[in-house]
């Protein structure tokens, strides 16, 4: 039996596991193999079927942990091109300004921090240079946060006959109480 | 009468459409709020006095209004559902048959004013729906 098992995704897509168990000879072996590897039992070291369960074990636990991540590098990226696609005058055919720089960055760290169990946002450019982050559960529940360039909040929420609006601050560390609360309000979590 | 040939009043029942020039601005199912947020120093959002049909008409405005750029759809509403999340509505020319959607909400307070027309746009978005895209 393993005496541990480390579990770790990459940016580049891969999740590889690793660890160490005690051969028939009391010597530790050591591996790191593809997850596929692990669960296809295709790897020498972990042919056990003990090491097998908690391959399936960790594939359940991962899909929770892995999917976010490698959604939210994707927003990022995606933040990167929107930024590069409205950093002229005049974006939207209306006269829209240019995004601030602020704004792209206080963007990215609110989605850095925000929490792995909550869905991600889509993205939009606003006409004033800020950037909106939209969750849409249904067309009458929804919420709006506008991150400009300074650290306060405005945001709008839909929630069927409900509605309202709010300001909250943002110190780059957490998500407002208050907004994070809304938001889990609104998509049930 | 305007140049247009439209009257200067815009009826409750008349359709109104906001290009899309921005394809972060909408998805299948919906407009987003940001679609119908403002110009800054305006105050003002831009459309067009015109629905779905003739859809060459449709697309013949929207070329004047993006200098021909490419649109990717519009979102269409009714002057009464502006009305009814508390805007106004002013005919605009030229160019023929734009308008401008006015009085949106002003505060002291920049960001609370922002959430406040937030709120405005999201109900806009709400009653556009699904874009009608090109």
């Amino acid at each position: 039996m393993s005496e541990f098992i480390q579990v770790k995704p990459y940016s580049s897509g891969g999740v590889f596991y690793g660890g160490r168990f005690p051969s028939s000879t009391a010597k530790c072996n050591y591996f790191t193999i593809t997850q596929r590897d692990f669960i296809n039992n295709a790897a020498s070291p972990v042919a056990s079927p003990v090491l097998r369960k908690h391959g399936e074990d960790l594939e359940r636990n991962l899909d929770t942990l892995r999917t976010p991540y490698h959604k939210k590098e994707a927003l990022l990226e995606a933040l990167d091109e929107l930024d590069r696609e409205c950093s002229t005058p005049n974006w939207d055919c209306y006269h829209a300004l240019p995004l601030h720089q602020d704004a792209v960055e206080q963007t990215r760290m609110f989605l850095r921090v925000l929490p792995n169990d909550l869905p991600l946002p889509e993205i939009a450019p606003e006409p004033d240079g800020s950037i909106s982050l939209d969750w849409s559960m249904s067309r009458v529940c929804s919420l709006t946060i506008s991150v400009g360039s300074s650290n306060r909040l405005p945001y709008a929420w839909l929630d069927g006959i409900q509605r309202g609006h709010d300001v909250e601050c943002f110190d780059g560390r957490t998500i407002p109480a208050p907004l994070e609360f809304r938001l889990r309000s609104l998509v049930r979590l | 009468m305007l140049a247009s040939g439209l009257p200067e009043h815009i009826a409750d029942d008349e359709h109104l459409a906001r290009f899309l020039f921005q394809s972060n601005q909408f998805k299948a199912a919906e407009v987003k709020s940001s679609a119908f947020m403002p110009h800054r120093q305006s105050q003002e959002t831009s459309v067009f006095r015109h629905g779905v049909t003739p859809l060459e008409t449709l697309w013949a405005l929207a070329g004047v209004a993006g200098a021909q750029r490419k649109v990717y759809g519009a979102a269409i509403l009714t002057a009464r559902q502006v009305r009814a999340v508390a805007l106004d509505l002013m005919a605009d020319e030229p160019p023929a048959r734009h308008a401008a959607i006015r009085g949106w909400p002003s505060v002291a307070d920049p960001e609370l004013q922002k959430a406040l027309q937030l709120e405005c746009a999201k109900l806009l978005a709400q009653a556009a729906g699904r874009p009608f895209l090109k």
